[in-house]
C-alpha cells in the first residue's frame, strides 16, 4: 500500500473518536503522535467529548476486612431492566497508592478525576488512565478546622484544590476570616489566595459537612448563617476569580436547627439541594432553576422509599437518583427513576459504612503530568527531609539571634567606653 | 451584481454538473450531489460572483486531487445521504437510525485502506458529514489495534531514540493488554 499522509486536522479527528486505552496505547506509534496525544488542548477536547457517555458510574466504599477503600466502575446497559450486576458489567477499579491509614479522605470528583488526602496530604487520581499525583504539601495549617473541595474550572481549564483554614473558633459569629489556599492541577503549586476577604461575615460550615458540589467553575458548601435569618445558605467559593459568594435557599424553608441535613449536588447539570426531613424519612430534591437567582429555586420531587437505612447519594443519567441501602454485610445500590417510580438495583458491595458514587467520564487529564510512584519509604524520606529543614531552620534563627545580640553588645560596649571617657 | 442567487437551487434536480476526476474520467451528478461537496459548491460562489454563467449543464469541474475511484463511491453515499434526509424529513430519530444502518452495510464493502483514500477525497471535496464518518469508522477500525498495525496502516514509522518507546510501553503496558492479532 502507499504511504498516505493524513492532514493533521484529520488525524486530530480521528483520534478524538479513541477511548483513552487506545490513546494511551497509541503515543508509542511515533514522537508527533505522543507529542499530539499528550498536549493540553487535545486534552482538553476529549474532556469535552467524552461527557455524552454516561452510562457507567464509579462507586467508592470502604471494604470490611481489610478496612481499605475500594472503587468499582458500574455499566448500566440501558436495553436490559432487570439488572442482576453480572460481572461484565461491574469492574473493579485498583488505587495504585495506600494510604498510611487504612483509608484516605474524599475530598471530592470532578470530571472522573478524584481527589484524596490524609492530612496535609492530598492525592489526584485519574482511574482511567491509573495515573495519580501527589501535590506538595500546603503551607497552611489550619489551627482550628479546614474544609477541603474540589472542582474544575471550565474558563481556565483547571482543577483546583481548595483548602479553607479556620483561624479561630467557627463559632456562631464565624470569627475571623479563613485562611483560603488554592492548589492548581496546572500551575503545579500551591498558593494562599485573598479568597479569604470575601468572606462573609457570621457564615460557618454546617455541621454535617458532606463533600462539596462543584459545578459552574465553583464549589459549593452548605452553611450556617448566623445573621438575622438564621437559615441554612450555601456558601460557594468561584474557582475562577477565587471570591466567595452566598446563595440564599428558598426563604423560610431551611431553618437553622431545624430537623433537615441538606447536601448540594447537581441537577441536570444545575445547583440542585438533597434535604433530607428525618421527620418523615423522606428526601426532597431543590434545583436551582437559573443560576443566581434566589426565587428560582423549585422543589422537583420527593423520594419516599419503602425500605429502611437508605440514603439519596447523588444523580447520574441526567435526572435518575442514586440511592444506597444498608444491609447485613454491606450497602445495595439503586438508580430511582422518580418519573416511573422505579428502583433498578445496580449491585452489591462489602461495606461497612457509606458509599460516595459519581458518573465516570474519561479523561486524559494528569497524562501530561510527571509521573508520581511516592512509596511509603519515600513518603518517609521525605518527612526526615522536612525535619532535618526543620532542624538547620532553627540553627539558622540561633545564628541569626547570636549576630544580633553580638551587634548590639558591641553598639552598648561603645556606648558605655564614650560614656567612660566624656566622664 | 445580478438578480441572480447566490448558489444554484439544490432542489431542483434538472441540473447536471460534470465532475473531471485526476485520472481523466468524468461523472455527470445531479446539482443537489455535487453541492455537498464544499469544495465544488464554493466554485460557483465565486463563479456567481465572478458573473460568469453557471449552474448549466455545461459546466465542468476539475478535480486535479481527486481519483475516480473514491469519487465513484462518495458519490454514491452522497446519493444516500440526501436520500435518506429526504425519506425522513420530520424526523431526526428515524433519520439517524437509518443513516447509521445504511453507513454499517456501506462499511462491509469497504475495506480499511481504503478508508484513507476516501478520507483524502472527503476532506479535499469538504463533504463535513461523509469525512466526519469515515474519521469515526477509522477509529473504530484501529481502537483495538496494535500500535504495529497503526503505523502500517497511516504509513508511519516509528522516530523514538532507544529505549523512549519501551520506557511508555512499560509505563503503560494494561493499554497493551486485550490488542486484536493484526
Amino acid at each position: 500500500m502507499d504511504l498516505v499522509y493524513l492532514p493533521y486536522d484529520v488525524l486530530v479527528e480521528i483520534l478524538h473518536g479513541l477511548p483513552v486505552k487506545s490513546l494511551i496505547r497509541f503515543r508509542c506509534v511515533s514522537k508527533s503522535w505522543n507529542s499530539l496525544i499528550t498536549s493540553p488542548a487535545f486534552i482538553n477536547f476529549n474532556l469535552t467529548r467524552s461527557h455524552s457517555d454516561s452510562n457507567k458510574l464509579i462507586v467508592r466504599y470502604v471494604d470490611v476486612t481489610p478496612h481499605v477503600e475500594r472503587y468499582k466502575l458500574i455499566h448500566e446497559d440501558d436495553n436490559d431492566n432487570n439488572v442482576s450486576s453480572s460481572s461484565e458489567q461491574t469492574q473493579d477499579l485498583k488505587l495504585p497508592l495506600r494510604s498510611s491509614r487504612s483509608y484516605f479522605q474524599l475530598v471530592g470528583s470532578a470530571n472522573g478525576l478524584f481527589c484524596l488526602y490524609e492530612g496535609n496530604r492530598f492525592i489526584v487520581w485519574n482511574p482511567c488512565i491509573r495515573k495519580f499525583i501527589t501535590l506538595p504539601n500546603p503551607s497552611v495549617t489550619a489551627e482550628f478546622s479546614c474544609y477541603p473541595a474540589f472542582g474544575f474550572d471550565s474558563r481556565t481549564n483547571d482543577y483546583k484544590v481548595v483548602r479553607i483554614a479556620y483561624r479561630s473558633f467557627t463559632g456562631f459569629e464565624g470569627a475571623k476570616p479563613p485562611l483560603v489556599e488554592v492548589y492548581s492541577v496546572s500551575e503545579g503549586s500551591w498558593r494562599v489566595t485573598s479568597g479569604g476577604d470575601s468572606y462573609p461575615p457570621k457564615i460557618t460550615m454546617s455541621d454535617w459537612p458532606q463533600q462539596a458540589a462543584s459545578l459552574n467553575g465553583a464549589v459549593y458548601f452548605v452553611a450556617n448563617d448566623w445573621g438575622d435569618a438564621r437559615n441554612l445558605i450555601v456558601l460557594s467559593f468561584d474557582l475562577g476569580d477565587e471570591v466567595f459568594r452566598l446563595i440564599s435557599l428558598p426563604n423560610g424553608k431551611f431553618r437553622l436547627h431545624a430537623d433537615a441535613r441538606v447536601f448540594t449536588s447537581e441537577f441536570k447539570g444545575l445547583l440542585s439541594l438533597i434535604c433530607y426531613e428525618s421527620w418523615r424519612y423522606s428526601y426532597c430534591i431543590w434545583v436551582m432553576e437559573e443560576y443566581g437567582i434566589v426565587d428560582s429555586w423549585t422543589k422537583q420531587f420527593n423520594i419516599d422509599l419503602n425500605m429502611e437505612e437508605w440514603k439519596v447519594l447523588g444523580f447520574w443519567k441526567n435526572d435518575h437518583v442514586l440511592v444506597q441501602k444498608i444491609q447485613s454485610g454491606g450497602l445495595m445500590l439503586f438508580s430511582y427513576d422518580h418519573v416511573t417510580l422505579q428502583l433498578k438495583n445496580l449491585g452489591f458491595c462489602k461495606s461497612t459504612g457509606c458509599s460516595y458514587a459519581d458518573k465516570y467520564v474519561e479523561n486524559l487529564v494528569l497524562l501530561d503530568k510527571p509521573n508520581d510512584v511516592v512509596s511509603k519509604e519515600e513518603s518517609e524520606q521525605e518527612e526526615e527531609v522536612k525535619v532535618k529543614r526543620f532542624d538547620s531552620s532553627i540553627q539558622l534563627k540561633i545564628s541569626a539571634f547570636t549576630f544580633l545580640s553580638s551587634i548590639l553588645f558591641l553598639v552598648y560596649a561603645r556606648y558605655f567606653c564614650v560614656a567612660i571617657l566624656k566622664y | 451584481m445580478s438578480n441572480q442567487s447566490e448558489s444554484p437551487n439544490p432542489t431542483s434536480s434538472s441540473n447536471k454538473i460534470t465532475l473531471k476526476t485526476s485520472d481523466n474520467e468524468v461523472f455527470e451528478v445531479e446539482e443537489a450531489v455535487a453541492m455537498k461537496f464544499c469544495t465544488v459548491k464554493q466554485y460557483f460562489d465565486d463563479e456567481n460572483n465572478n458573473n460568469v454563467t453557471s449552474g448549466t449543464s455545461t459546466t465542468l469541474i476539475p478535480l486535479p486531487n481527486v481519483e475516480s475511484h473514491p469519487l465513484a463511491i462518495l458519490i454514491t453515499y452522497c446519493k444516500k445521504h440526501l436520500e435518506i434526509k429526504a425519506n425522513n424529513a420530520d424526523n431526526k430519530k428515524e433519520m439517524e437510525i437509518d443513516m447509521e444502518h445504511y453507513e454499517r452495510e456501506f462499511l462491509k464493502n469497504v475495506m480499511p485502506q481504503e478508508l484513507t483514500e476516501l478520507i483524502l477525497a472527503a476532506n479535499y471535496l469538504n463533504f463535513k458529514e461523509a469525512l466526519d464518518f469515515f474519521c469515526r469508522a477509522v477509529a473504530s477500525a484501529i481502537q483495538n489495534k496494535s500500535v504495529e498495525y497503526v503505523r502500517k496502516f497511516f504509513g508511519l514509522e516509528s522516530d523514538f531514540k532507544p529505549g523512549e518507546e519501551e520506557k511508555l510501553r512499560e509505563e503503560f503496558a494494561w493499554s497493551f493488554e486485550g490488542v486484536d492479532e493484526d
